[in-house]
């Protein structure tokens, strides 16, 4: 099946990412490694969307896995999705640098201009055959069309597998709203991948 | 058609739906689209298509190459962290052995030579131990630090204040307890506890034209420029500023993530709402930007090591540096500054030249 990697993320997002959470309460010090190598990917990837600076990037990864660290104690409850949990504590960091003066709730009703504008490339998205290309290159284009919300939606969702319940605490929107960018992405994407015919 | 065509999109934007077809959903969820299914004998086709459309938008996620370099950062500071902890429940220790007998005193030296050979690896403190000479007078000690060094003091409560580099903190040489005095020239990262059991205290900074007061709490005081910054952490402090006849001119009560800027020559304090962590990044040898004109990294560096730098162009002044430096070594700084600005940079006799753009490469 072509989502495979999908069906991974979830299943991790599940299994490994929680056991690994409850071992680092535990103050399990290798458990914060394997939550890094797990996570660090994912979260680059997503931060490197939002600002487009990669030691800005970097350096909020650290940031959050030390805060990890040093709160590890205290962390005495377990999130719904660890990844979920890492991807908006990244974003609430990547904020703060973007713009240090504003107040949380500013920032978030003025979804600072310069985030998530950044366009997905090729790499972004997966290429199984040549024919596939084609479509892919029509895909992307139609992508990186959407609006920022609309884009970061699709993104949470099918690169990192959340649930819309997920991806409305990463974003502190509410879950409808997520749910009616995920429905206008799709129909504007579909739209556009049903008229190219199938290739095979 | 327009409806199956709608009905598509609807179903992946709905969670259960999307649980069901990726195989993660629950009985009673695959209970409930079985049904669905067998409702509606079009809904065979529908489903095809919707799997078929999911599985076209596939972002692929390959590992970047720079995990376990990164993972070793991650240790080294967690590390750091750690080790600056352990130094907090040492001076903790301290304080107990104020009460107790002479059979402890053996397990006390011990602990004391622990304390500085753990910290020598960083800076070398100079531990402030306090009511160990009952009978001396009381007078005021100076701790002062030179370009690029650092120092760390501890009191006996478990207060802890780090010295910047070019800086000098005078205090009394004995300290039993109560109210304290300190003066500030330069920088200074202050952690001061507040102590309950031992009833109200204060603690205040003299800097030039006013004073920090202080409940308990973390901040950061700098008198370096004619006007000094005070950023606070955590707690609550006081700023005020004096005239000559100490009179009060103007005063503020500062609350965490704020920087007070006391302005010598008018008299007056301003205050903004800063990143503090920005401020103390010096504590744990880094020094953070963001996009901070390189003509204010300048100044820092200048502060903290002593050498200028040579800025003429207007174009050059102005590029903004946003990153995490080291700071523990003028050179390693340099070299750092160097990969980020993409143009040679120099130390020739104490002065920074920074040469020509290597290529066209644009940062921010």
């Amino acid at each position: 099946m072509s989502y495979n990697n999908i069906e991974k993320d979830r299943s991790e997002g599940k299994g490994d990412g929680l056991r690994l959470w409850e071992s680092l309460c535990g103050g399990e010090k290798k458990a914060l490694d394997d939550l890094f190598r797990l996570y660090y990917t994912p979260l680059y990837d997503y931060g490197i969307k939002i600002i487009s600076n990669e030691n800005i990037v970097k350096d909020a990864i650290q940031e959050l896995f030390l805060k990890l660290w040093k709160t590890h104690s205290s962390l005495n409850t377990t999130p719904r999705s660890v990844r979920a949990y890492l991807l908006v504590s990244l974003r609430r960091i990547l904020f703060r640098s973007l713009n240090r003066k504003q107040k949380c709730d500013e920032r978030n009703r003025k979804y600072l201009d310069n985030a998530f504008r950044n366009n997905f490339t090729q790499e972004d998205l997966m290429i199984r055959s040549e024919t596939d290309e084609k479509k892919k290159k029509i895909l992307l284009k139609a992508i990186n069309r959407l609006n920022k919300r609309q884009k970061e939606t699709l993104f949470l969702r099918y690169y990192h597998g959340l649930t819309n319940e997920e991806i409305a605490d990463v974003l502190c929107i509410n879950r409808q709203s997520v749910k009616n960018n995920l429905y206008r992405a799709l129909k504007n994407l579909r739209g556009i991948i049903t008229s190219v015919p199938d290739s095979v | 058609m327009s409806k199956n065509e709608e009905e598509i999109e609807r179903l992946l934007a709905d969670d259960s739906f999307v649980a069901w077809i990726e195989g993660s959903a629950s009985e009673k969820e695959i209970a409930k689209w079985r049904a669905w299914l067998e409702n509606d004998p079009a809904r065979k086709q529908i489903l095809k298509e919707a799997q078929s459309f999911h599985g076209e938008i596939d972002f692929k996620g390959s590992r970047r190459p720079e995990v376990d370099t990164e993972l070793y950062r991650l240790k080294e500071a967690v590390d750091n962290f750690e080790r600056s902890a352990e130094r907090e429940n040492e001076t903790a220790i301290f304080r107990i052995h104020h009460k107790t007998s002479y059979s402890n005193v053996a397990a006390v030296i011990l602990l004391l030579v622990t304390v500085l050979s753990i910290a020598t690896f960083i800076n070398p403190p100079e531990v402030y131990q306090s009511d160990s000479l009952e009978n001396a007078p009381r007078e005021l000690i100076t701790a002062t630090t030179q370009n690029g060094q650092q120092k760390a003091l501890a009191l006996s409560d478990g207060s802890k204040i780090i010295l910047n580099a070019n800086s000098s903190l005078t205090y009394p040489s004995q300290y039993t307890g109560g109210d304290l005095e300190v003066s500030l020239e330069g920088e200074a990262y202050f952690n001061i506890v507040n102590n309950p059991g031992s009833g109200k205290r204060s603690f205040s900074v003299n800097v030039p034209g006013g004073a920090v007061e202080v409940v308990g709490t973390k901040f950061n005081v700098n008198t370096y420029d004619q006007t000094t910054e005070v950023v606070l952490v955590e707690g609550r402090v006081d700023v005020k500023m004096r005239d000559r006849l100490s009179r009060v001119k103007d005063s503020y009560v500062m609350a965490p993530g704020e920087m007070s800027r006391m302005s010598l020559p008018d008299g007056t304090i301003n205050t903004t709402r800063v990143e503090s962590d920005m401020y103390v990044a010096w504590t744990q040898d880094k020094l953070v930007f963001d996009r901070t004109p390189l003509a204010e990294v300048a100044k820092r560096i200048k502060d903290i090591y002593g050498v200028d730098f040579q800025l003429n162009d207007y174009e050059l002044r102005e590029t903004l540096v946003s990153g995490s430096l080291p700071n523990n070594n003028i050179n390693v700084f340099l070299n750092t500054l160097e990969n980020m600005l993409e143009r040679p940079v120099t130390n020739k006799n104490g002065v920074i030249i920074l040469g020509e753009q290597k290529s066209e490469t644009n940062h921010e």
